[in-house]
């Protein structure tokens, strides 16, 4: 194991590496090292962010076996299973909105697999329509507000639960699997482009998803040939602000937005009621890029780790802050879009403020000289 | 604790040359500029400081997208609503929230184009052409040879649509690629795009009734800063002429509103102002109070008229929002090979259009609906450009003129953030259609007025060259 008291050294170790400059994907040149996040980085890529799109993109085939049982047996038991499916394939998906750098960024896989509001006036109109629903449709023919995890929702559930399986049309049920089928298709991507793909190797030639140098290994890579980041400081602080950004957009625009406009149509996943759900799993994105990991058993190396080098009560403090945050959005009584101005929303906002805050203020400063 | 610089009024070339000699002094005067920590509250140096108090020191994915350390409070609460705005997807009328998507557009959100404030890597690259799924990162500009919009496709070729409606058309690109070496035998290529329009909805144009011009996302970086600029710097440095490298900048002089402004931002200088009106109803289609009427108003696809499909207050909060971006800090400003770029840089001529220093003017800015930015005033910035027009030879031209700017003219494109670009958005491709795909590239397409550069950089020992392209990957 790396030995980590080299912060405790007051020396800058200098390394450069020049590498060709007619390369894109390579960048740089230069590392300032005040501190070794190598096993870190390598903890975050292989046990946080990979398992959590390796459950996705598995959960994700689920939901699209079971979806197309559904378009063939029109069974009520397959369409409550295929939602259950939906849910369990949401969960990482909100598990994983502190990375959306890299791979989702660059590859517009965000607002494909999770654009909001959705465009029920143009899906409704598709639905009326004559054209084949294909999966090849939904992906070349329309845009991203008519495809991914709120189109699949709007489609499965009504009020908080299952629709009632006899009132499909043929029409829903067809745009329902090929939608599902381009769901797949994008969350077998993300994972892909992070992780390699090797293992569905086959699928992703079918689909022909062109993986290249998997991102992960760049992003162990800081500071080295073959990462964009110049520093391991600068993909840490990527880190940090990805559990800035949601933090930020949990407390101060999916939860204050609509409580402030007391307007239930601002409030996501509504359809399903799993809004709340949705924000907790959000700070646990947090939770996991800060403690490494997605269970208790796999969490070892990690931000916090550093940090509680640094200051152990500051590591206390925000392990205490996230805890506090998630219980904080678990107070207000569900569903949340009946809920907007529960006297528990100002302090789930202020809870997750906390954290956004802390991490702003007091770990930042730790990383970005 | 900022300071103002002594401000010399006055035109011509010797003025132009004496300016200069000031801003290379100023360059190191220390004391000239705003003092600013980072997180770790270091103080900044002042090398690093590339837009004085909006330098933000953010190297991230968000560092396009970072506001500056002078937002805060009520102007914080503008800032996410228009950040909000900015990414949000618009979606067709008849949509509770968000509407007024189309019927046809080129985009759905700025931010489609614009991921993270930088520029989106282009389908040109991706998709070879048009894009399937809502955008494609690119404008086609069209319009007559008598400089007159095609009735029925009007400003740009809006290659998306609503469900319902068709798209005016497709773009299809093809390359072909020349191979090249440097006098030291390191080989670079360049490719040449094609451009061809297919899928016309309504009457076909021939070649011969089309001028087009392909563009590729913009960095919005610093634009603030760009809106402050002191003008009469920029007219001062139009005056300069360096007869011995071919080299003179020229304002673009715009008509908008029935006013003569100077042009400053666009790939050509074209506009005055940052285009949020114009980008919601162009772009997206999305009607506004300066620009009430569909894009596609008056097609044969087009039924009636449309409301107001934004209010003025949004749109306002988007300007605000652009306005209060942070540019990134400089970095590694100290190292040895940063540092020799730096000296190369100047002696490729790069400094000449790609101007290191400039000056905001006194009182910032006053954006249209009366907001006051005092905050982007009297600053020392480092936007490595002049905001000027040079001619970059008929290799890059795309025959299409704006105002002042000839076919062959660009505006100097500003470096401050280029080396995070390929954090932000994941590539490496420069240039007004993306057609450089690294920094190489880019710097051998430079004819005309940046051949002189080209030439000298072309002379360099290869670890010259990557000293000078470290460097830019600093800024």
């Amino acid at each position: 194991m790396r030995v980590f008291n080299k912060m405790l050294l007051p020396i800058l170790l200098i390394s450069m590496v020049l590498v060709s400059c007619s390369e894109s994907s390579t960048t740089d040149p230069i590392e300032t090292k005040s501190y070794d996040f190598t096993l870190i980085l390598e903890q975050y890529v292989d046990h946080t962010i990979v398992p959590t799109y390796t459950e996705m993109k598995d959960n994700a085939k689920l939901l699209l076996a079971k979806v197309e049982e559904f378009e063939t047996s029109g069974a009520q038991a397959d369409l409550d299973a295929a939602c259950e499916y939906w849910k369990s394939t949401r969960a990482p998906w909100e598990k994983g909105e502190a990375f959306l750098f890299g791979p989702a960024a660059y590859n517009n896989l965000d607002p494909l697999l999770d654009s909001w509001p959705l465009d029920k006036n143009q899906l409704d109109q598709v639905l009326d329509g004559n054209q084949e629903l294909s999966a090849d449709f939904v992906r070349d023919g329309l845009g991203a507000v008519l495809r991914g995890f709120h189109t699949v929702e709007y489609l499965l559930f009504e009020e908080g639960a299952a629709r009632d399986a006899t009132k499909f049309t043929l029409r829903e049920k067809q745009y329902l699997s090929a939608v599902s089928e381009v769901l797949r298709d994008d969350t077998l991507k993300l994972w892909a482009l992070w992780e390699g793909g090797t293992s569905e190797k086959s699928l992703l030639d079918a689909l022909e998803i062109e993986v290249g140098t998997p991102y992960g290994e760049e992003f162990k890579k800081a500071g080295n040939i073959g990462s964009r980041y110049l520093s391991q400081s600068d993909a840490v602080d990527e880190i940090l602000q990805g559990m800035i950004a949601i933090g930020d957009e949990v407390a101060n625009g999916k939860i204050a937005d609509p409580h402030n406009s007391n307007n239930v149509l601002e409030v996501e996943s509504w359809f399903s009621w799993n809004s709340l759900t949705d924000f907790q799993n959000n700070i646990r994105s947090i939770e996991n890029s800060y403690l490494g990991g997605t269970t208790e058993a796999s969490r070892q190396l990690s931000i916090s780790t550093f940090v509680k080098e640094k200051d152990p009560s500051l590591d206390t403090e925000i392990k205490v802050l996230i805890t506090d945050a998630i219980e904080a959005i678990g107070a207000i009584p569900a569903p949340f879009r009946n809920n907007l101005q529960a006297s528990q929303v100002q302090g789930a906002m202020d809870a997750v403020n906390q954290v956004k805050d802390v991490i702003e203020t007091k770990v930042r400063p730790l990383i970005v000289n | 604790m900022k300071k103002g610089i002594p401000i010399i009024r006055g035109r011509g070339q010797w003025y132009g040359f004496f300016l200069l000699s000031i801003i290379s002094l100023i360059s190191c005067e220390k004391n000239e500029y705003t003092d600013m920590y980072t997180p770790g509250n270091r103080l900044a140096k002042q090398s690093e400081l590339s837009a004085g108090n909006s330098t933000t020191f953010t190297f991230t994915s968000v560092a396009f997208d970072t506001p500056a350390d002078w937002v805060t409070g009520g102007l914080m609460d503008r800032f996410l609503s228009g950040d909000t705005l900015y990414d949000t997807p618009r979606v067709a009328d008849g949509n509770p929230i968000n509407g007024g998507l189309g019927p046809v557009y080129a985009g759905y959100a700025c931010g489609s184009c614009h991921v993270g404030a930088g520029r989106t890597k282009s389908h040109l690259l991706t998709e070879g052409g048009s894009g399937p799924y809502g955008f494609s990162a690119f404008l086609t500009f069209l319009r007559t040879p008598n400089n007159q919009y095609h009735r029925n496709y009007g400003r740009v070729l809006h290659d998306q649509a609503i469900y319902g409606a068709t798209p005016e058309g497709k773009l299809k690109v093809s390359y072909s690629e020349a191979f090249y070496k440097f006098p030291d035998g390191e080989p670079y290529s360049l490719i040449t795009p094609s451009y061809t329009i297919t899928d016309w909805y309504a009457e076909v144009i021939p070649d011969e009734n089309l001028e087009m011009s392909v563009r590729t996302p913009l960095r919005h970086v610093g634009l603030g800063l760009m809106m402050a600029l002191d003008q009469n710097e920029i007219l001062a440095l139009s005056g300069i002429e360096y007869p011995e490298y071919g080299i003179s900048g020229e304002v673009n002089w715009v008509i908008e509103r029935n006013v003569k402004h100077m042009g400053l931002s666009g790939h050509k200088a074209q506009h005055a102002d940052l285009t949020v009106e114009l980008g919601f109803l162009s772009d997206m289609g999305v009607t506004n109070d300066r620009f009430p009427h569909e894009i596609s108003e008056g097609q044969s696809q087009v039924d009636g008229d449309y409301d107001i499909q934004i209010t003025t207050k949004d749109m306002g909060d988007v300007d605000f929002y652009l306005h209060s971006l942070g540019v990134p800090a400089r970095r590694y400003v100290d190292n040895p090979i940063v540092k020799q770029g730096e000296k190369l840089f100047y002696q490729a001529k790069c400094n000449l259009c790609h101007t290191p220093t400039l000056h905001t003017k006194p009182g910032g800015v006053k954006l249209i609906d009366g907001t006051n930015m005092p905050w982007l005033g009297n600053q020392t910035i480092h936007p490595y450009s002049d905001f000027l027009l040079h001619d970059m030879g008929p290799e890059l031209g795309d025959d299409f003129s704006q105002f002042n700017a000839s076919g062959d003219e660009w505006r100097t494109t500003p470096l401050w953030g280029i080396g995070l670009q390929n954090v932000v958005n994941g590539h490496t491709s420069f240039l007004h259609d993306a057609r450089a795909r690294n920094y190489v590239e880019a710097i051998m397409w430079h004819g005309g007025e940046g051949d002189v550069s080209r030439q000298l950089f072309k002379q360099m020992q290869k670890s010259e060259r990557d000293a000078l392209i470290t460097f830019l990957k600093s800024l």
